[in-house]
């Protein structure tokens, strides 16, 4: 069995609405985890709204370590980017443009923060089994008047990490 | 044959505990997993010392063993998961892209070995 692990994602006030089990981070024009991004989407020249994700564990396991956050591509087309970092506090998502650098895709580290919330400094390992959320890592679609119209070319995110 | 990751442990009696026949389970410490009562050495008492420590990656059995090592030695097994999900789609992938396993003890000074299974 080991570890299970689920996609959480933070929309609303602080982003602390955490929904589990998400299966995308689709980039939109508006916060919230349900609507298709086809009925919201983004704009040339504009920005997404800020996406806040985190991982969080349940199952069986001894130790957890190692965790990072990556995007396979950062610059998916021309005019488009995607900028982020990891978190200890949620924000209420805006298109205000992040401060960020380009969204990292070797990996940015993240710790293990508490059983109830994926908000906070955590530490780099646990050991405290059972439900176990990591940081959060934040991230938004930046776009300037030359992107293309329709889909953006498939990116993923993609989180790893060491168990015992 | 077991599943990718994971371990196994054999005592002296001949008994064999199987982190998959018990899904990861222990059945001795509740709450925890197999690994953590292989380290711990809860089935010692009933079954004697662990004579063999294995562990499983891409349908072969890897081996240490155990009778040759000190009484503090301590079981190593760091599995490396990943989970993947698309901005333009589903989920795409879950699972383990590797393994280190061995052992460590200290003897005036760290002593260990640990294959790093990929």
């Amino acid at each position: 069995m080991a570890s299970t692990q689920t996609w959480v994602e933070g929309n609303g006030t602080n982003a602390a609405t955490l929904t589990e089990s998400r299966s995308e981070i689709n980039f939109k024009n508006v916060d919230d985890s349900t609507t298709a991004y086809t009925s919201s989407p983004i704009t040339a020249g504009n920005n997404s709204f800020v996406k806040y994700q985190a991982i969080k564990f349940a199952g069986t396991w001894n130790s957890l370590s190692g965790l990072t956050y990556k995007v396979s591509n950062n610059a998916p087309a021309t005019g488009i980017s995607i900028v982020g970092s990891v978190v200890s506090a949620g924000a209420t998502p805006s298109t205000t443009a992040l401060g960020d650098s380009a969204f990292s895709t070797s990996g940015l580290s993240a710790n293990f923060v508490s059983s109830s919330t994926p908000y906070g400094a955590g530490s780099s390992s646990t050991t405290a089994g059972g439900t176990m959320y990591a940081q959060a890592f934040r991230a938004q679609m930046k776009t300037t008047s030359s992107a293309a119209p329709g889909d953006t070319p498939q990116v993923t995110f993609t989180a790893t990490w060491t168990e015992s | 044959m077991p599943l990718d990751t994971t371990v196994q442990a054999e005592y002296e009696d001949g008994f064999i505990l199987d982190e998959t026949e018990l899904n990861d389970i222990s059945p001795y410490n509740e709450g925890h997993n197999v690994l953590r009562a292989i380290i711990d050495k809860c089935p010692e008492e009933e079954h004697g010392r662990m004579v063999r420590f294995s562990g499983f990656w891409k349908n072969e059995r890897h081996d240490v063993d155990w009778t040759s090592l000190p009484d503090n030695a301590r079981p190593i097994r760091f599995r490396h998961g990943f989970i993947t999900q698309s901005a333009t789609g589903e989920e795409l992938a879950r699972g383990w892209s590797g393994m280190d396993f061995g052992y460590q003890y200290t003897d005036g000074e760290n002593v260990q070995d640990v294959r790093e299974l990929r």
